[in-house]
């Protein structure tokens, strides 16, 4: 089979059927460990550790870094970490199996890559942000916290999509 | 569209024969290509999915979703731990300085019978006999703040204490040694235990001799400003944390 | 009973199964196509749903399996793990968040999907999530009252909110859900028929 070309459309599974399997494993989850699926709380520790690593006292005196890495407490003893773990290989074994792994820069047609990077890591950091803020992410709040009935988790979900559509237009050639 | 097609051909329902199986696809093929809701053999299989959903939920609707006698009896062996820990049991200056705490939300519930609450209660005592506690109640009381419910003693505190707690309302305290200790200090200005003596040990009959319905009005509901901070405890209350499910949540 | 007391197991095994967990959740995320920046702002663009699909499917298949569980005696939903609900933080955050989103094409979770199958603008994402996070960090000191009190409302949940049933809730839910399928297939047929090449 022949390489496809970046532009080319793949086959990806039905949205519908990748959303049930994705709620089965969200589903074990929570019968497993009694919570659902996370990620931005792992990024916030790695961050932490990093700090922790350069500036231990601060650390220290910041009560939102001490709750994880304050002390002696080591923020990366967290199954969260491990999750992180398991979601890269996850990725990349889905992505092997469906000859999706090369690199590439996925980006609106009238954008170069430079450009595009730039905007790839500042959205990044409003999303770190504004992940934290909320006290999680779309797997963490919308879907974890959805399922199980939430109100601030679905509060957070319409209001992420809100902010979304709010900027799309302005930067629609960014995508388009 | 091809990812849509090739769906609806996986849950097909049926094996055609392989002498019909061209004269099939065509007909699928025409089917698909026209309304989805053909009268007859073709299922949308999108269509009966969400109605399977919606059946299911509709049908969990009707089943209901275990009432809080269950989880009462299931969550009683941690309750009563915490109980015995007296960790929940918060000392009559803790209270007094909650109720002079402007920063939160304070409901002091009081689950003793018509009676006695006519007879004397806390400022801003709400009424709410343990015997009356349903589910309902609950729910209004799930909010932020923190509740601190309260008897003569302890044992009916204790019972409103478990209820609240098994229908996940959150920060709910007792008051330690209840409205007899709570008389002894602010209304006949003994010193009172230190915390740690406080057992609660009692049948929960109102002690003190008051002749007359005062309601709210003496000065012992809400004993003076310059009172707060005269008694020492260890503090019990902690504001605003959600009891947390180990290493739940995003982190 | 579920959920299971794992205190029993050891340290590896309860690693194992965080990666298990995790592995899971990556692979129907790469599976949904959720590595792809372009597939996901699709979404902002009505031209293609996937994000409100597959969000609001594995919400609604988790929800009905856990409530049914709930009903059946086998779940105890009080140790279940129900965010607390700090509720301006909340959708504060989550709209910043969602500007984010359209900003860089990810969140968190398809972010590191993304960076697992070599995306460069994936792995650049999650950088800058580390950023963000960090910044966070340093602000939040500032902000802690608003962050800590503000609008706290504990374990609330929709039922609890609507003062009904949680059965009740779950139909709502339900209801919602597929009303915004039929409305997320509607939206695809007028923008995302205007072809730009297979979109689909």
């Amino acid at each position: 089979m022949s390489r496809p070309a970046a532009s080319d459309t793949p086959r990806y599974m039905n949205p519908y059927l990748a959303g049930v399997l994705l709620g089965l494993v969200l589903f074990a989850s929570f019968v497993v460990t009694g919570h659902g699926l996370g990620a931005s709380g792992g990024l916030s520790r790695i961050a932490a550790a990093v700090t922790d690593v350069v500036a231990p006292d601060h650390v220290d005196r910041n009560f939102y870094l001490a709750q994880m890495a304050g002390g002696s407490t080591n923020p990366l003893d967290h199954w969260i970490i491990w999750g992180i773990v398991g979601t890269l290989l996850g990725g990349f074994v889905s992505g092997l199996l469906a000859g999706r792994v090369r690199p590439e820069v996925r980006r609106g047609p009238r954008l170069s890559v430079p450009v595009r990077l730039t905007l790839a890591f500042a959205g990044g950091a409003v999303v770190g942000f504004g992940a934290r803020l909320a006290r999680g992410c779309t797997s963490g709040q919308a879907l974890s916290g959805g399922a199980v009935l939430s109100a601030g988790s679905w509060a957070f979900m319409f209001a992420v999509f809100a902010g979304g559509y709010a900027l799309a237009y302005f930067v629609r050639k960014t995508w388009n | 569209m091809i990812v849509r097609s090739r769906s609806k051909r996986k849950s097909g329902p049926r094996k055609s024969p392989p002498a019909r199986r061209q004269a099939e696809s065509k007909a699928e093929s025409q089917a698909r290509s026209t309304s989805k809701s053909q009268a007859g053999s073709k299922v949308n299989p999108k269509g009966a999915a969400a109605l399977f959903a919606l059946l299911a939920a509709f049908a969990l609707m009707l089943v209901g979703l275990p009432g809080s006698e269950a989880r009462l009896a299931r969550l009683e062996p941690e309750l009563n731990r915490q109980l015995a820990s007296r960790e929940y049991h918060i000392d009559p200056g803790e209270l007094m300085d909650l109720m002079y705490n402007n920063k939160l939300h304070l409901f002091v519930i009081d689950v003793r019978d018509e009676v006695d609450f006519n007879l004397f209660h806390l400022r801003d005592a709400i009424w709410k006999p343990v015997v009356q506690m349903s589910a309902e109640c609950c729910r209004r009381l799930r909010a932020e703040g923190i509740k601190v419910v309260l008897s003569n003693d302890e044992v009916r505190a204790e019972q409103a204490w478990k209820h609240l707690t098994a229908n996940e309302v959150l920060n709910v305290y007792i008051l330690a040694g209840g409205v007899n200790l709570w008389l002894d200090i602010y209304k006949d200005g003994l010193p009172g235990p230190p915390h740690e003596a406080i057992t609660g040990v009692g049948d929960d009959t109102l002690r003190h001799e008051i002749d007359s319905a005062l309601g709210h009005v003496p000065e012992f509901a809400l004993p003076p400003h310059d009172l707060v901070g005269r008694r020492e405890y260890p503090t019990k209350v902690k504001v605003a944390r959600p009891v947390a499910v180990e290493g739940g949540g995003c982190g | 009973m579920a959920p299971l007391d794992l205190s029993t197991l050891s340290n590896l095994t309860r690693i194992l199964i965080a990666v298990g967990l995790g592995f899971g959740f990556g692979f129907c995320l790469e599976r949904a196509g959720f590595g792809d920046a372009r597939r996901l702002a699709a979404q902002f663009y009505f031209t293609e749903m996937r994000v409100l699909k597959v969000m609001f499917t594995s919400i609604i298949t988790a929800m009905l399996l856990l409530f049914w569980g709930v009903a059946l005696g086998w779940i105890d939903y009080a140790a279940l793990w129900v965010n607390p609900t700090y509720l301006w933080s909340g959708i504060l955050g989550g709209f910043i968040l969602g500007l984010g989103f359209i900003l860089g094409g990810y969140c968190p979770g398809t972010s590191l999907v993304a960076a697992a199958t070599l995306k460069i603008d994936g792995l650049v994402f999650v950088l800058g999530c580390l950023a963000g996070v960090f910044v966070f960090g340093e602000v939040v000191p500032g902000l802690r009252g608003f962050w800590e009190q503000h609008a706290f409302y504990g374990r609330l949940t929709l039922a609890d909110w609507f003062g009904v049933p949680a059965g009740v809730a779950v139909f709502g839910v339900m209801c919602l859900a597929v009303s915004m399928f039929w409305g997320a297939e509607k939206l695809e047929a007028i923008f995302g028929g205007k072809a730009r090449g297979g979109s689909s």
